[in-house]
């Protein structure tokens, strides 16, 4: 089993996966305290309509699903805003009918059907040495981004007006967090597929809650969480032949699982 | 002459038509602890959201140039599992690091506040009382000209009450620092407020409390059963 480690194919999974999983996590922490997880569904499933789109017109699927995904991002923000409707209910519209698009048009392309799967569920095994460099991109930018917008994201948690009268420019900061929330389920599709691709955000920062004091505490132990995720579901997957997102997901669930039941029974 | 601290004319906000606050004035000087006062739906927190910009507002707002302002809403709902603590809190608006700094270092504000104890404790696992004095003392941390509190007396105790009106006292008479104040409690208002702003959407009265809390103005704003009871400690209570 170990020498699958010795192939490039797994070395670059490996890379990519663990870059994956640091920079959703990262976003993951603020998705979750501002309790955004649903609108990370939204985004990801529109993702699949973008991938759709970009095989008719014949650039980088990437492209598409960064495209589609900002734009239904920014869109279900402005609704929400004009307060159109509830925001849950704005949400189920546009991802539900985003992911028939999107799965109605590849279904109907010459040859892509098999890829369908792929970008339903993600397959890491099939990653480039350019998703490598793409993905290595997005860290870098991500870390960068939350580095210096740290304190500002948080305080927008905490209390949008509280945050606005302290001078923060909360629709400006939204806008910026969306676009790398975009670009990260548009890398993320190859590693566990626009189904999952939530999941790999939200689930460490919530494993994380169960188990921090604090939240430095939350964001060190949702990186540790989406590491150690991502590697053993990785693991897994090469060891039983199992297809590598469900994989990932699944390892990461369970330690939601192992978490949260020690924080209910500690709380007794 | 009075330093003129915050203009406000013809205040009004509308949503889907409606005018929540319609054509309401106000100026405040430097120091002075406004009240504003109004029945449930009157329009208080919008007419203070319209003030700091937080709401689509027509009408002019002229705060002093500078002014550094802090705000403490009504209520704040910081989900359980958002483990922030106190300490961590106060280093959001430090120029401190984040990362690096201890997170237990107490603020000048929050052992004002008699809430230094705190500074280990997550937000969201703090009593009512404890979160309106922490929030106090992050509203002032770093230094403010005007505190614009929210019913800050609301869902706490007693005691929590008191401390949170002492430092009002305190802040206007050691700080100088001008409050505006949403509430309900008219001996508060009786109390600290050197000007009092009655609005049920549109301006009912404004000026200093003994002379606008008038029966007739009451029975304008809270319908024919409010009235003033004197008390014999001099304040005078609806």
């Amino acid at each position: 089993m170990l020498e699958i480690i010795t192939f490039p194919f797994f070395q670059r999974a490996i890379i990519v996966g663990s870059i994956m999983a640091i920079t959703a996590a990262l976003l993951g922490v603020f998705v979750v305290i501002r309790r955004m997880s649903f609108f990370t569904d939204a985004v990801s499933h529109a993702s699949l309509a973008g991938v759709a789109i970009a095989l008719l017109v014949g650039v980088h699927p990437f492209i598409g699903a960064l495209i589609v995904s900002v734009f239904v991002g920014l869109l279900v923000a402005r609704l929400q805003r004009d307060g159109v409707q509830e925001v849950d209910t704005i949400i189920g519209v546009i991802f539900s009918t985003t992911l028939a698009l999107g799965v109605l048009m590849i279904s109907l392309m010459q040859g892509y059907r098999a890829n369908l799967f792929q970008y339903l569920f993600g397959d890491i095994i099939a990653v480039s040495q350019t998703d490598v460099w793409i993905s290595l991109g997005l860290l870098v930018a991500t870390m960068t981004i939350i580095f210096f917008l740290f304190k500002p994201l948080t305080k927008i948690a905490v209390h949008e007006d509280m945050a606005r009268v302290d001078g923060v420019r909360v629709h400006m900061l939204d806008t910026i967090f969306l676009v790398l929330l975009a670009a990260v389920v548009a890398v993320g599709l190859k590693v566990v597929g626009a189904i999952l691709m939530s999941a790999l955000m939200i689930l460490p920062a919530a494993t994380a809650q169960h188990i921090a004091r604090s939240f430095r505490g939350m964001v060190v132990a949702s990186l540790a969480v989406a590491l150690i995720a991502m590697l053993g579901g990785l693991g897994l997957a090469a060891a039983f032949s199992l297809p590598t997102g469900p994989a990932i997901v699944l390892v990461a669930a369970a330690l939601f699982v192992l978490a949260a039941t020690r924080g209910i029974l500690g709380r007794r | 002459m009075n330093d003129i601290i915050l203009t406000a004319e013809h205040i009004t906000v509308a949503r889907s038509s409606v005018d929540l606050v319609h054509d309401v004035s106000i100026t405040v000087n430097r120091g002075e602890v406004v009240a504003i006062v109004g029945p449930n739906g009157a329009g208080k927190t919008t007419l203070m959201k319209a003030l700091l910009d937080l709401t689509p507002t027509q009408g002019k707002v002229t705060w002093a140039p500078q002014v550094r302002i802090g705000y403490v809403p009504q209520k704040i709902s910081i989900s359980a599992s958002f483990p922030l603590t106190v300490g961590e809190l106060f280093l959001l608006k430090s120029k401190k690091s984040f990362w690096f700094s201890r997170a237990d270092a107490s603020d000048e504000w929050l052992c004002r506040v008699g809430a230094d104890h705190l500074s280990h404790k997550k937000i969201s696992q703090l009593s009512g009382g404890e979160l309106q004095r922490v929030l106090i003392a992050y509203a002032l941390q770093g230094g403010v000209d005007v505190l614009c509190l929210d019913e800050p007396s609301a869902g706490i105790d007693i005691g929590g009450g008191q401390t949170v009106y002492g430092l009002l006292s305190e802040l206007r008479s050691v700080h100088h620092i001008t409050v505006l104040l949403i509430s309900h409690d008219l001996d508060v208002v009786f109390k600290y407020a050197d000007q009092v702003l009655c609005i049920d959407q549109r301006m009912i009265c404004m000026g200093k409390p003994a002379s606008v809390l008038t029966a007739e103005t009451l029975e304008r704003m809270y319908g024919a059963h409010a009235t003033l009871y004197p008390h014999h400690n001099h304040h005078d209570h609806a």
